[in-house]
């Protein structure tokens, strides 16, 4: 009877949050299995050795998890003595991730169990390497800041949010053409880098989110916007960001947050995995942090440019991180696309460019794209790209 | 677009200590398309994975050895992996747009009979619209893995004889020992950044060091003889990992009998060998496969016994002496071989060192690992050997139990693990994934601009 069950998954995600370790339950559950099928029910003495790089912490745990196991399974473990079976376990590893090996001897007989227990899967850039895609839906001389599509009356349209106004878009012929535009009508005096950010609020409409206002955006009947004072945190997906007023950043509290207020950030993301959800932002400082509910942690990366977006492409491991790249504002931009692979980033779509710097970058409303406005200064025009992430096979 | 704060003067006192912080290497030059990539090596032809951005393979094999689409997007086996059907890719174009042979599935199974029969693999292959199916009479539960190898490359050729493949680039031009090669701009995945490579092989790791130091190279080898120097000249280097197993090999009637190859096995110093000869660049081993590769290296320990070795000498009797052969071009495996010698002596066995490697008792080879796939590279290695490993499927405890099998008599005996990396300019960015097997990862760039001096 396979009993380890939640005791075992407790033990081993009380140890680490890392989704490796976290996973790794029902592989500690199989190899106690199969130890204990070549062993047979009875006493067998038990050593363990470590020869991987996991910590005397978490070596500690699964030893004690795996011997749990086997006793459940009949075995009756002692440190030495005289037994007629003798099982010597090691933890190793692989490139795939943990291996955990054992000679159960029995007499002149040893049989090996190999149980592998890979980390999530690693997409190779070489062969698994995916492309992004981008359609150009408008472009426009005012700057945008962010864009969205609802659905009106059946209809699929448009929103953008300048600076000043709210615009509404209908397609005709396959271009999407202005239909209405309302002004925020609002006497604020913005920061420069002004940011915005356009959030469903329901069926046809839309708050629009700018430093100190918020905007009630009606796309039902007549078309408008009502704005006011706010300092209302920002929807980003299952966490909310307050916004400094008078910056381009949001000033690190959130709700419900993480426990402690983080550093200042430009921009967050959210990755989901098996069992949490892993937020990346990108500190006003140049640090990339992450947090997943229970532990803070930073990515050792230096190049990414200070906007970045999630989107579920349900390629590799099924959402990647677009990335801005770091230019300079007027320098071409790119993005890039990445995994969090064990925690790391890597690259999974090469750099897709653009004529002109990305001013903003934001995750559509089906979480499936991100909306990237672009600057291009030889065209003077901001332009509103929808791009997503195509798998290569 | 890489945004500073940006606050107004309220805000700014709150936010100083941030503001004071270092924003790392802010303008950076951003990945851009175009540029050569020169690129040396020491092989006697074009280096594998130069070769694979020609000529693409059915499936591919990714860092973590595992199974990947290539220009086959699915395949299943049946008949217990005696019968394997590939279904081949649609969208695929051969370079040359007026090639009279495109990709097909026909192709594809022409390049499987070829690569087949240097693998050494009696098989019957057939294309069936667009599958190809591939049949043998024993099970080969590592055929998908094995058909990443670069020598299953599905190519035509042109009226010059030159190779056209599908992959993301072309040969422009191939003139021994330099071959040329332009961006493939119809390729169906996702292209590379480079515009052009060149490569230059049969050269020295001397000669390969100073073109890198003298601008003329982007891109070159480093052996495990040269690592430890490279690494105290604080050179570019790619990862490090064991790219070459080393193995003694009973050549002539299995070298006498099994006590005197074990005997022989328990009284190498392996330690002293990697640490004198190759400067700790490796590992000792007691199997083919590195650990990095299976993880199930403890279940093989390395057993260095000499008084167990006398023993077993003592036991197997009689006076025996036996040539040990090597590469006499490679320098490192006669020093390996001498101290074989001494090793050998003392415990009672004779060996004599021959600077050639056939109508020799022993024989000491260098293996390259080309692939991180265990099944797959076990095959491989052995078939270097002249030995064949039958898996019963392509688990680990499959791998190891074949591998158990190989080294059991000690007429194989593997001896160290190598490490290998690559040098690369500083023209190059992007690279910190490169390693031995992938030493030009993807996203690889190159920086136009080319300072040669003379």
């Amino acid at each position: 009877m396979r009993t380890t069950s939640l005791v075992t998954l407790f033990a081993l995600c009380l140890v680490s949050a890392s989704s490796a370790w976290a996973l790794a339950a029902d592989e500690v559950e199989e190899f106690a299995s199969r130890i204990a099928a070549l062993s047979g029910t009875g006493t067998a003495t038990f050593t363990a050795a470590n020869s991987s790089s996991a910590s005397a912490e978490k070596f500690a745990t699964f030893r004690k998890v795996l011997q749990r196991s086997l006793q459940e399974a009949g075995v009756r473990l002692r440190q030495s003595g005289q037994t007629s079976t003798d099982i010597r376990v090691t933890l190793s590893e692989n490139v795939r991730g943990l291996v955990y090996l054992a000679e159960v001897q029995q007499g002149a007989e040893t049989h090996d169990v190999i149980v592998e227990a890979p980390t999530a899967l690693t997409p190779s850039p070489s062969t698994s390497a995916m492309t992004l895609r981008r359609t150009l839906l408008v472009s426009r001389a005012d700057p945008v800041l962010d864009a969205a599509q609802i659905r009106v009356s059946n209809e699929t349209k448009l929103v953008l949010l300048t600076a000043r106004a709210v615009v509404l878009y209908r397609q005709q012929s396959g271009r999407w053409t202005e239909e209405f535009s309302t002004p925020i009508g609002y006497g604020k005096r913005f920061p420069p880098d002004l940011r915005g950010h356009l959030v469903s609020s329901g069926e046809s409409t839309l708050d629009a989110y700018l430093p100190g206002v918020i905007c009630q955006v009606n796309a039902a009947g007549e078309f408008r916007a009502e704005c006011h004072d706010a300092d209302d945190a920002w929807p980003l997906g299952a966490q909310a960001a307050f916004f400094n007023t008078a910056g381009n950043f949001f000033n690190g509290l959130m709700r419900p947050g993480f426990g402690r207020q983080l550093p200042p950030f430009f921009t967050a993301a959210a990755l989901p995995y098996p069992g949490y959800t892993l937020w990346i932002f990108n500190g006003v400082d140049g640090q990339i942090r992450t947090h997943d509910g229970g532990r803070p942690g930073t990515l050792n990366v230096h190049d990414w440019g200070s906007d970045f977006a999630a989107v579920r492409s349900g390629c590799g491991s099924g959402s990647q991180l677009l990335v801005t790249a770091m230019t300079d504002t007027g320098a071409d931009d790119s993005l890039r696309g990445f995994e969090l692979v064990e925690r790391e980033p890597v690259l999974a779509a090469p750099a897709m460019e653009f004529s002109g710097a990305i001013t903003a970058l934001w995750t559509a409303g089906d979480g499936a794209s991100a909306m990237a406005i672009v600057h291009n200064e030889r065209s003077e025009a901001y332009e509103v790209f929808n791009v997503s992430i195509g798998c290569n096979q | 677009m890489f945004r500073s704060a940006a606050i107004s003067r309220w805000g700014a006192v709150a936010l100083t200590g941030f503001l004071l912080l270092p924003h790392a290497a802010l303008g950076r030059v951003r990945p851009h398309f175009g540029g050569e990539l020169r690129i040396e090596t020491s092989g006697a032809e074009a280096p594998d994975f130069v070769k694979l951005l020609v000529t693409e393979t059915l499936t591919s094999i990714d860092t973590r050895g595992e199974i990947r689409p290539g220009l086959a997007v699915s395949w299943q086996s049946r008949n217990g992996d005696r019968q394997w059907q590939f279904r081949i890719r649609e969208g695929v174009q051969l370079h040359g747009a007026d090639s009279d042979a495109p990709f097909s599935a026909t192709l594809a199974a022409e390049t499987i009979r070829q690569g087949l029969t240097k693998a050494g693999i009696a098989g019957r292959v057939h294309a069936i619209g667009e599958d190809v199916i591939v049949e043998f009479d024993a099970p080969l539960p590592q055929f998908a893995a094995l058909l990443a190898d670069v020598n299953f490359g599905v190519a035509a050729s042109d009226s010059r004889g030159i190779p056209m493949g599908s992959g993301p680039y072309t040969i422009q031009s191939i003139a021994a020992p330099r071959m040329t090669l332009v961006a493939n701009l119809d390729y169906w995945g996702a292209r590379r950044f480079p515009e052009t490579i060149t490569v230059l092989w049969g050269r020295t790791a001397r000669e390969q060091a100073l073109d890198l130091a003298a601008k003329r190279a982007d891109l070159v080898e480093v052996p495990p003889e040269e690592l430890h120097h490279a690494q105290q000249e604080r050179t570019r280097l790619s990862n490090s990992e064991t790219a070459e197993v080393v193995v003694l090999c009973a050549e002539r009637a299995g070298a006498a009998d099994a006590k005197l190859r074990q005997a022989l096995s328990e009284t190498i110093d392996r330690s002293a060998l990697l640490n004198f000869i190759f400067q700790k660049q490796g590992a000792i081993a007691g199997t083919l496969l590195p650990n990095w590769m299976t993880g199930y290296g403890a279940l093989l320990p390395v057993v260095h016994d000499t008084a167990h070795a006398r023993q077993l000498r003592g036991e197997a009797g009689g006076h025996v002496a036996f040539t040990l052969g090597f590469d006499g071009r490679d320098a490192a495996m006669q020093l390996l071989a001498e101290r074989l010698v001494l090793n050998a002596r003392e415990v009672g066995l004779t060996l004599q060192t021959v600077a050639r490697t056939s109508d020799v008792d022993w024989l000491l080879r260098r293996v390259p690992v080309r692939t991180a796939n265990p099944a797959a590279a076990l095959t491989e290695i052995t078939h270097a050997l002249h030995y064949t490993v039958e898996l019963k499927d392509t688990s680990l405890e499959s791998v190891l139990l074949a591998e158990r099998a190989a080294v059991a008599d000690y007429t194989l005996i593997p001896l160290l693990h190598l490490n290998h990396a690559w040098s690369a300019s500083e023209r190059l960015h992007d690279w910190s994934s490169a390693t031995p097997l992938q030493p030009l990862p993807p996203a690889t760039w190159i920086e136009n601009k080319v300072e040669s001096k003379p």
